[in-house]
């Protein structure tokens, strides 16, 4: 899985290709705009992660070039600018999503993953993780086969550690996957709490393990040691 | 009280006082004149009659301007004395009244005897003379203050336009939309003086404001990026295995500020950016849908608190507003009714083609209802909540021209919209 980040700040490049990498993506970066663009003329990505203000030119027409050349890479673009405008626009020329930075690098790297799921493996979306088994399309879940019926924040929250596997997830990061940035983090805690201690008991009931770990109160991490 | 109505008020009092004091004057010097002329007459008429008196020997017959009166009558030796003059009244039977005369009286000698000449000459009657001078003054009175009035009417549409003109742009004049106020050019030199300096003045506040505007926005935007590398770093850095706890705890303490930071940062750009109107608005959004979709996404928690909701929507409510501040307006109403509620208390929207009511059960408030919608005012001082919920929601309100209203009765939050 190829992925290319297109992104002017460099330690912020770096903290995305780095995290990126561990997942195992084979990550490239580009600082501006002629690069970028040159890039992703000449290889193919699955993911290309783009931020629209740039030094010699717009994300925007990156976009546009990776859509003319009619390739199946997922775009998402990264900005600054927490613009309707602007995430109407990228998404009406062929992004596939759109993030405002700050964002969570674990956000990120769901949203990544969903999009190469989304575009590569067509007809069989599976995500499985030991004995559990998510059916993205039908929005099923299965534990040892056995079919768990989740509430749909139960459900974002599955796919979100699963994305996120063996990695420590935030709080914070899973209040504004489940929630938007609707809410006051702070407050959403105690209710990420109930859910996750839901979603453990539903996952046990049908034999499964209990994977979600609590990380010194920092977040949580779904692993199976 | 216009200035013009004030001035003209101002004119007319001193102008009557003028007049009566006028009127006074000009009675008195007239009865002087009339007075010093009959004095005069009197006395032409005497050296008349002594002149007639050594011609002639006997009493001659005396023409005389009608009305007036000469009587002769002998007198003793001895009765003799200086020229009187006297005002008398004398009783006029053709006329049935006293009448005022002027009289002469002196002695005169003729042929070794004496006599005693008295000539009277009838005055204008004083009454005659007050009700002339009052009616030409009030006459006088009467034509200044139509012209006057005149005046002020012509001077307020003519001389004091430019002035009212300014009046009415500065009143129409708002530094958001910004620009020049283009005040009518005058050939009055103290309107020319008011204009420049207002000229100059929201010049220099159009110019403070965009540069203050620039740097909110720029200092926001940029304070981004920085956080932005900060929560990455520290999302990379807790990925580590071999960090134990106490660090672990430091990492959150510095996550949680840096994301705090960043909200912070991302609600105050928000603010700025209502306020700059840089949001499109949309025709025919559709409220109820908005409301249902917020719902839909803080149902879980709705539920987990227990809260009840007690929904009462109009299905035809479109408004013409951003779609997005539409979306925030309403997240926030819900979030401040979810969060300031007690377990199982209850929320309450009423939807209509007017007016949008969220309430919700809660505590009273511990600040004062009117710092509500202030910028970080909360209600409990715990740094976990930012303060700017409500601050957003009336920004978003007087984008609009919305009315916003709080009341708290019944142990009942109630915040109503007018649309």
């Amino acid at each position: 899985m190829k992925i290319l980040v297109v992104e002017d700040e460099k330690e912020l490049s770096n903290s995305i290709v780095s995290y990126l990498k561990q997942e195992g993506y084979v990550c490239e970066s580009a600082m501006d705009y002629p690069a970028g663009s040159e890039k992703a003329d000449v290889y193919n990505y699955d993911c290309v992660i783009v931020d629209i203000t740039l030094p010699g030119g717009s994300g925007m027409d990156i976009i546009r070039e990776l859509k003319g050349k009619n390739s199946d890479t997922g775009i998402i673009i990264i900005s600054a600018k927490n613009s309707l405008d602007d995430k109407i626009s990228g998404l009406d020329i062929g992004a596939d999503d759109y993030l405002t930075k700050p964002f969570h690098l674990s956000e990120l790297n769901a949203r990544v993953k969903s999009i190469i799921r989304r575009k590569k493996f067509e007809g069989n979306r599976e995500i499985i993780f030991n004995e559990i088994k998510i059916t993205p399309d039908e929005m099923k879940v299965f534990v040892n086969k056995k079919e768990i019926i989740l509430t749909k924040k139960e459900y974002d929250l599955l796919v979100y550690f699963i994305s996120n596997k063996n990695r420590v997830v935030t709080k914070e990061s899973i209040a504004e996957h489940l929630w938007g940035d609707e809410i006051d983090t702070v407050d959403s805690f105690d209710f990420i709490y109930t859910h996750i201690k839901n979603l453990r008991k539903k996952i046990i009931e049908k034999g499964g393990e209990d994977y979600v770990k609590t990380v010194y109160g920092i977040g949580y991490k779904f692993a199976s040691i | 009280m216009r200035l013009l109505n004030k001035t003209g008020l101002y004119y007319i009092g001193i102008s009557a006082v003028v007049c009566v004091i006028a009127g006074v004057i000009f009675y008195f010097s007239i009865q002087k004149i009339i007075n010093e002329a009959v004095e005069e007459n009197l006395y032409n008429e005497k050296a008349n009659i002594i002149k007639q008196l050594k011609t002639f020997d006997s009493i001659p017959r005396f023409y005389l301007p009608s009305g007036d009166k000469l009587e002769i009558i002998p007198a003793g030796k001895n009765e003799k004395g200086k020229d009187v003059i006297r005002n008398v009244t004398i009783y006029d039977k053709s006329e049935d009244e006293d009448l005022p005369y002027a009289q002469l009286v002196f002695y005169s000698d003729v042929k070794g005897k004496t006599y005693k000449i008295t000539i009277s000459q009838l005055l204008l009657e004083s009454e005659d003379l007050i009700s002339t001078v009052v009616s030409s003054m009030f006459i006088l009175m009467l034509a200044l203050f139509l012209s006057l009035l005149l005046i002020n009417l012509w001077i307020s549409k003519k001389l004091w336009k430019p002035f009212y003109d300014t009046i009415d742009k500065l009143k129409m004049y708002q530094i958001a939309e910004g620009g020049k106020l283009n005040l009518t050019a005058t050939n009055i030199s103290e309107f020319e003086e008011l204009n420049s300096v207002i000229n100059r003045m929201t010049d220099k506040m159009y110019s403070d404001y965009v540069s203050l505007k620039k740097f909110t926005e720029n200092a926001a935007h940029e304070i981004q990026t920085p956080l932005a590398i900060i929560k990455s770093k520290l999302e990379i850095l807790m990925q580590h295995e071999n960090i134990d706890g106490e660090q672990m705890k430091l990492i959150h303490s510095i996550y949680e500020s840096s994301n705090r930071l960043s909200k912070l940062n991302q609600g105050l750009l928000l603010l700025t950016k209502i306020k700059n109107r840089q949001f499109a608005i949309a025709n025919n959004v559709d409220m109820n849908a908005v409301i249902e979709k917020k719902l839909e996404n803080f149902e879980d928690i709705i539920k987990i608190k227990g809260i009840s909701i007690i929904k009462n929507l109009n299905e035809n409510v479109k408004l013409n507003i951003s779609p997005l501040l539409a979306d925030i307006l309403i997240s926030n109403l819900l979030n401040n009714a979810i969060k300031y509620n007690v377990d199982n208390g209850k929320i309450e929207i009423i939807l209509k083609t007017d007016r949008l009511v969220v309430s919700n059960s809660g505590l009273p408030l511990k600040i004062k209802p009117d710092s509500l919608f202030e910028r970080f005012s909360k209600d409990n001082d715990s740094s976990e909540s930012l303060g700017l919920g409500l601050s957003i929601v009336k920004e978003i309100c007087d984008n609009y021209n919305f009315g916003v209203n709080y009341n708290y009765s019944n142990n009942t939050h109630e915040i109503e919209i007018k649309f």
